[in-house]
């Protein structure tokens, strides 16, 4: 394409370039452009600008490739969207949605928590009382199917459908596919939430200690524990655009963690009572957060400034935020679910949904797919939300449809591609930028490390070479179960024990020839002899 | 001394090279005459002496020449060559020695030209005295003198003298010196007039004879100069055994040579052929032109600059035509080797579609089709061509005018149209935007008259509501002007002032005048009555009077010298006063209603005892004015404060109740307007409130202590509640409801409304819990207007609030952050040593003030005003250094960039796929070199258009 083609451009395409346009600091027209002297650099500038420029407007122009809108409930006249009920809904949609609307009726196993895979495929269930299934919600096919016996508290997809963790009564487990338990994470006690940050393959935990851990779920290490001196937490949302951890706590504070600071980014007080549910935006702009104290407060995250607040009923037990941005709250047996609720002051709700006679305990609305799935102490139901999920997906970066060795592909992908828990920040384009501490701060700090490092040089700790204890017979001995007591460990013990035997003696000398008088024996004090 | 500067070696060197072909004439006309003839051309005008001295400067050069540089001139051999044959008659007269020289070395000979030899002896009179002086500089001069000195060469040969000067200094032997030999030497002597050149052609070749010059010589010399006393000469140098090698301090320059040997035999006859083999020997060649000695070589240091220096003139201009090709690929973005490789050749539609031939079935079949239906497009040609040839030639001529004249026309529009589309002033295009309306309007006119009036009145309306609505605000070029920079000047806020409050009137006006239209509509209404007139007068009367409270109203929220406290009391007096009056004048009006109409009385009084409310002309009071407004100020006041601390807990509220008793009330107000909206109790009122109290039990069950406390305190709060439940009822506060709620029922709300007040607690203990919100939402939709508060509604909020006030949360937070600002503050690093500097022992004063050695703050720290969250109540940001994230940030702008700015935005753009269509990504991507594997990369050529540098 020419120059003079990308100048072209049509009104439509204008009015969406200014979404793809990358931010940045100043100004850089060509005002701007003629003071720079250094032609080079003036070149390399100009050339950048028109990259930048260039590939906004052919992101805009891309668009015409996304060939799906969202739709949304739309009603005539006196009618209302939130007056229309799932019934109506399932006799007048498709008979390919209406299998989006299905119940699962689980009495015995408490109030359940789910989790969707990354692609909205699959389905993940865990049962307050021990119970975890996952299966291809959209085929109504069972993957696996185990009952634990202890307690349940969350469960969470992995970065793909073949390992899901599950927050049990002491220790979070991994599982496989098959329901398998694959690992143990012993460090992570009494968790209450679950998190996944699948670009950085962090598993993310909290629970009742308050303590958030990070562990690596490729490599296995454990990447952070944080303590956040707030007691028991119950609330967990990650900001899907930085990874950073929203923690809802007791006091009504809502603290930001990353893995790289031990005392939270930030900490904002949003409500009198405990916070009760915590939900950040798929964009990251903003955040929703419900309280003890019967309110719902939505929060811009960038300027940290409350944008709305409604007094709920009582107080939301789980919040929610869907791909196109509605916010799903569930508070008692209701689903009220919000449109443009960011934006402005919302008179009514989206669409209301009662789950009656159950107590909602988790919600969460389905990638790339008009659907709402909601735990509650009935089991697990799953409701159709027009409009909820982005109808155009990337298949490089989720796909629903996904074949086993496209899985396959995409998990080797994720893995060369992960990113390292240090990157984790507020602002998460901070990558390659100029560090903006004063020249003081710098100047100390390299002094420092280059202290450090002399002090390291002269340092060399001694290695520990303790000969003979590593011996094959020693090995045995200590390898082998202390209780249990065979031929051999006799043998091989009496061996030692003549060898050490021997030892000694070398050292101490001949007993026999310790009775030999010696030559400046007869001055020693007589007695000795006896 | 200029003269003599002229002859020098370097010049006439280079000139005889350039003109062989010259010299050589001369030298084989020369000796001829000499030789065989002995007589010259033009006798008459040839004197002896002519001859003689022509010859003896000759030999005299030959032979300073051979003193100076032997080996130079033996360097040119070779290329003189050819001249050597002819030379050789000349090399007879070298039997001229130093003597010789010294005896005549005074003598001038000239050609006819009488004066210029006078003039030219004075000269060389002068310059015998300073000769000795100059020779010096004249070999220092040589060098620097050639061009100049080859111009002024060839100058006085244009002049036609033909002048042979010989000076000579016989002292010391000096033959350094610098003849005049230009005529000879110059090219342009063939443009001298003919009768001169023959003249002096002919004087020369006498003067060549050389015998006859001998004879002459000794008579002239014998008779005119005394004899020189020569210095007796026994050795070559002085005696001496210390004194071998070297020479007479004179003679240093003199070498022994060739005639320091052979002169000897000059003299005698008998050694012709020896002498002319050694003639030949010794000049090197060229005989008859004067060869001057070649100078010195430069020392190689400075001869290699000057050869670098030509060199590098040399090399720039052939590399000056390769700049701009260079430039061009230093500044392209990508370069593909090689270069301008020949693009695939493309063929066009129109060459395909004629080479076309059908090879499947199908196209073959298409083509029989085709071929049978006259539609190829060979056919269609042809009888295109049929058509045309019916034509005539004029007709045929007059289409492609038309043709022409068509596309000329488009062709100019649509330059004017880009002209006009380039313009870009705003005002021009305002014009032509209503141009273009005002010829629409008219075209409309002619088509649809009725239309046009139409469109014209709107029009009109449209303009007269901009002016009232926009005239008077401070939208104006001006009124913006004044607001930016007359901040600082009086008559310029004054201004302003005056243009808002104008505003401010009008727009008063204009709702005045919406109020009227609506009574108007009213009394329309009943427009059967007959007293309008009284009715209208009493609405004013009405108006009035809401006005007059209203004005009070907003006298209670005067501060400054009216918020002072025996202001306001003598306030409140006359309040109460007027009050009273307003009260009866009211009563009265009712009354006199009252006997007239009983139906219309009810909604006069309601709009009669509307009172607005604050300054806000859009809410309005309702009810009886038995109560002051001041007591409804005081029962908000009192629920403002119990609801206090729930509502503090909102970010940008203050926490200070006592100090700020008027803010929670406009908070609280602006509170009512959102409880108003709260969507959450709306939707409530038709489906959720009747699932709910389905559902009642098992929700209580589920619920928190906090809960079950809450419903609690909440019955016996209703149970207080219903006791003066009538009462708060006929002190509801009302304001005009919103659009949306009209979409309600009307008449059943009102029907429930009733209810509601009748018997606030018959609804069953279920329903209770919800029970507040439904009062608070039946009495939302009620006709026009809605409950802004009903204090039942609190009660529930009331009680969570009361529930958490334990929690001090918000002080708690305030402490935390305080604390963690106060750590974050730079640290002073305090120096002072205890006792350092201050005396000690019996009876020694302590000083009083403490002197501080303060050193600069330890970097890191942050100062309270500049954290990111010193405007945020509610917030800590934390301001610590993330360590970890160190080594992924620059600690310097890196090379090319000079700011910061530069650079992140040079950053700023992505470069994987994720984030750019595939388009942008290759281009990205693409590295600046790109080679084609297996072609040969052939060196930059150099494009056309730098050629004419070339030269």
């Amino acid at each position: 394409m020419t120059e003079e083609e990308v100048n072209i451009i049509d009104k439509d395409t204008a009015k969406k370039i200014p979404k793809y346009v990358r931010p940045a600091e100043g100004k850089l027209g060509s005002k701007q452009l003629k003071k720079i002297k250094n032609k080079k650099l003036r070149g390399t500038l100009e050339r950048v600008e028109k990259i930048s420029k260039e590939a906004a407007i052919k992101a805009a122009r891309s668009e015409i490739l996304l060939t799906e809108d969202p739709g949304y409930l739309e009603t005539e006249g006196i009618e209302k969207t939130f007056n229309i009920t799932q019934k109506q809904l399932k006799e007048n949609v498709d008979e390919d949605s209406t299998k989006k609307i299905f119940d699962l009726k689980l009495p015995t196993f408490g109030p359940y928590s789910l989790d969707y895979t990354r692609n909205g495929r699959h389905m993940v269930i865990g049962g307050r009382k021990g119970h975890v299934a996952s299966f291809d919600w959209m085929e109504n096919k069972l993957i696996s199917e185990i009952h634990l016996k202890e307690t349940v508290r969350d469960v969470k997809w992995l970065h793909n459908e073949l390992f899901f963790a599950v927050a049990q009564k002491k220790y979070v487990f991994i599982y496989d596919h098959n329901g398998l338990e694959v690992h143990r994470l012993k460090k992570h006690i009494e968790v209450n939430k679950l998190d996944f940050l699948p670009y950085h393959f962090l598993l993310v935990s909290v629970g009742n200690a308050g303590w958030l851990k990070y562990q690596d779920t490729s490599t296995g290490q454990l990447v952070a524990e944080l303590r956040t001196k707030l007691g028991s937490c119950d609330a967990m949302a990650q900001n899907p655009w930085n990874a950073i951890m929203h923690l809802g706590h007791y006091n009504g504070t809502v603290t930001l963690w990353s893995p790289n600071m031990s005392t939270p980014l930030v900490k904002m007080l949003t409500h009198k009572g405990p916070v009760k549910a915590v939900a950040v935006d798929h964009t990251g702009k903003y955040m929703a957060t419900s309280g003890l104290d019967g309110q719902l407060k939505l929060w811009d995250i960038r300027t940290y400034k409350l944008l709305q607040q409604y007094y709920t009923r009582s107080p939301a037990s789980s919040l929610s935020i869907s791909q196109l941005g509605l916010l799903g709250v569930g508070w008692g047996p209701h689903v009220t679910i919000w449109k443009d609720a960011f934006l402005t002051k919302q008179q009514s709700p989206y669409m209301n949904h009662i789950q009656s006679g159950t107590q909602i305990q988790d919600i969460h609305f389905c990638p790339f797919d008009d659907v709402l799935g909601l735990g509650h102490s009935n089991g697990i139901s799953s409701i159709i939300i027009p409009g909820s999920g982005e109808p155009n997906l990337d298949s490089l970066e989720a796909n629903p449809y996904q074949s086993r060795k496209q899985r396959q592909e995409a998990e080797v992908h994720s893995l060369l591609d992960k990113i390292q828990p240090e990157m984790i920040l507020l602002d998460s384009t901070f990558l390659g930028k100029v560090d903006r501490a004063s020249k003081d701060l710098l100047f100390m700090e390299r002094k420092e490390e280059e202290e450090t490092q002399r002090d390291n040089e002269g340092k060399r700790e001694p290695k520990n070479k303790a000969r003979g204890k590593n011996s094959s017979w020693k090995r045995y001995l200590r390898k082998k179960q202390k209780n249990v007591i065979d031929e051999r460990k006799l043998k091989i013990q009496q061996r030692i024990e003549q060898e050490r035997e021997a030892r000694r003696k070398r050292i101490i000398g001949n007993e026999e020839d310790k009775d030999r008088p010696k030559a400046l024996e007869r001055f020693s004090n007589k007695k000795r002899k006896l | 001394m200029g003269k003599k500067k002229l002859g020098n070696s370097k010049s006439k060197n280079s000139i005889k090279k350039s003109k062989t072909s010259f010299t050589t004439n001369y030298k084989n006309s020369g000796p001829k005459n000499s030789s065989k003839s002995k007589q010259p051309k033009n006798p008459n005008k040839i004197s002896g002496k002519d001859i003689f001295e022509i010859d003896q400067e000759e030999t005299k050069q030959e032979r300073r020449r051979r003193n100076i540089d032997e080996i130079e001139s033996y360097e040119y051999a070779g290329a003189e060559k050819i001249e050597k044959k002819d030379d050789e008659e000349i090399d007879s007269d070298e039997a001229f020695n130093d003597s010789d020289e010294e005896r005549f070395e005074h003598f001038i000979f000239r050609g006819s030209n009488q004066k210029d030899i006078k003039k030219q002896l004075d000269k060389e009179i002068d310059l015998d005295e300073t000769e000795e002086d100059d020779d010096d500089n004249e070999e220092s001069e040589l060098d620097e003198d050639d061009e100049e000195d080859q111009e002024d060469e060839r100058e006085v040969a244009r002049k036609s003298i033909a002048r042979f000067v010989w000076l000579d200094e016989s002292d010391n032997d000096e033959s350094e010196m610098d003849e005049e030999f230009k005529a000879l030497m110059d090219n342009d002597v063939q443009e001298i007039d003919d009768e001169t050149k023959a003249d002096k052609l002919a004087s020369f070749i006498g003067s060549l004879d050389k015998k006859r010059k001998r004879t002459i010589d000794d008579e002239i010399s014998s008779l005119e100069k005394p004899k020189k006393q020569l210095k007796e000469r026994t050795e070559a140098y002085e005696e001496s055994e210390y004194n071998l090698a070297t020479r007479e301090s004179s003679n240093i320059r003199k070498k022994i040579d060739l005639h320091d040997l052979i002169g000897s035999i000059q003299e005698e006859t008998g050694f012709s052929g020896l002498k002319q083999k050694l003639a030949s020997l010794e000049s090197g060649g060229n005989k008859g032109t004067y060869k001057e000695p070649l100078s010195a070589p430069l020392p190689p240091r400075i001869q290699d600059r000057l050869n670098r220096q030509a060199a590098y003139e040399k090399v720039n201009k052939d590399i000056t035509k390769w700049e701009p090709i260079v430039k061009q690929n230093r500044e392209a973005e990508h370069l593909k080797f090689p270069m301008n490789a020949p693009l695939p050749h493309k063929q066009t539609n129109n060459v395909l579609a004629s080479m076309f031939q059908p090879v499947t079935e199908l196209e073959k079949e298409i083509d029989s089709m085709l071929v049978e239906s006259g539609v190829k497009e060979k056919n269609l040609q042809q009888y295109e061509e049929l058509q045309m040839s019916k034509l005539s030639v004029e007709e045929v001529e007059k289409r492609v005018k038309e043709l022409r004249k068509m596309r000329e026309l488009a062709f100019r529009e649509e330059i004017k149209g880009r002209r006009i589309a380039k313009i870009k002033s705003k005002t021009y295009r305002k014009i032509r935007k209503k141009e273009k309306n005002k010829l629409d309007l008219k075209q409309l006119a002619e088509l649809d008259p009725k239309l046009a009036r139409e469109e014209q009145l709107r029009l009109e309306r449209a303009r007269a509501q901009e002016r009232m609505t926009l005239k008077h605000k401070n939208t104006s070029k001006w009124a913006k002007q004044a607001l930016k920079h007359g901040r600082h000047d009086l008559e310029g806020r004054q201004a302003i002032a005056e243009q808002l409050q104008r505003h401010e009137e009008l727009k008063r006006k204009i709702h005045d005048l919406g109020s009227d239209e609506e009574l108007d509509d009213f009394s329309s209404e009943n427009s059967d009555e007959k007293d309008d007139d009284i009715d209208a007068i009493k609405e004013k009367a009405f108006d009035e009077l809401a006005q007059l409270e209203r004005k009070e109203t907003e006298n209670e929220e005067m501060e400054g010298l009216f918020g002072m406290k025996f202001m306001r009391i003598a306030m409140d007096k006359e309040k109460y006063r007027t009050r009273g009056m307003i009260d009866d004048f009211i009563e009265d009006l009712e009354n006199e209603e009252n006997s007239t109409k009983d139906e219309k009385t009810k909604k006069e009084v309601k709009k009669s005892t509307i009172t607005h409310v604050g300054n806000n002309p859009g809410r309005m009071i309702f009810g009886g004015f038995e109560k002051s407004t001041s007591e409804h100020k005081f029962d908000i006041k009192k629920l403002s404060k119990s609801i206090f601390d729930l509502k503090s807990s909102s970010a940008e509220e203050p926490k200070d109740d006592d100090n700020k008793l008027t803010e929670p009330i406009n908070n609280y107000s602006s509170e009512i307007n959102f409880e108003e909206e709260n969507p959450w109790l709306q939707t409530d009122s038709t489906k959720i409130v009747s699932s709910s109290k389905k559902n009642n039990k098992g929700i209580i069950k589920e619920n928190n202590k906090s809960d079950k406390i809450v419903s609690k305190l909440k019955k016996q709060k209703q149970g207080d509640q219903s006791q003066n439940g009538i009462e708060i009822d006929v002190d509801k506060i009302l304001t005009i409801g919103s659009v949306q709620n009209k979409s309600m029922n009307e008449n059943d709300q009102r029907g429930k409304e009733i209810k509601e007040i009748n018997s606030p607690t018959s609804r069953s203990d279920k329903a209770s819990k919800f029970k507040s919100m439904e009062d608070y939402d039946t009495f939302d939709v009620e006709t026009n207007f809605v409950h802004v508060k009903n204090p039942t509604a609190f009660s529930q909020r009331e009680l969570v609030a009361r529930a958490f006030a334990n929690d001090n949360v918000i002080k708690e937070f305030e402490a935390e952050k305080q604390a963690i600002i106060e750590d974050d503050e730079p640290k002073e690093q305090d120096l002072t040593l205890p006792g350092w500097g201050s005396w000690s022992g019996k009876g020694v004063k302590k000083p009083k003030k403490k002197k501080l050695v303060l050193a600069k703050p330890l970097p890191g720290g942050i100062e309270a005003s500049k954290r990111k969250d010193a405007k945020l109540q509610y917030v800590i940001i934390n301001e610590k250094r993330i360590k970890k994230a160190k080594k992924y940030l620059s600690t310097n702008i890196p090379h090319p960039f000079e700011t910061r700015e530069q650079y992140e935005r040079s950053l700023r753009t992505p470069l994987g796929t994720e984030w750019n269509t595939q388009e942008v990504f290759q281009k990205i991507v693409t590295p600046r070199i790109i080679t084609k594997m297996g072609t040969v990369i052939d060196p930059l050529n150099v494009p056309f258009h730098t050629n004419d540098l070339d030269e």
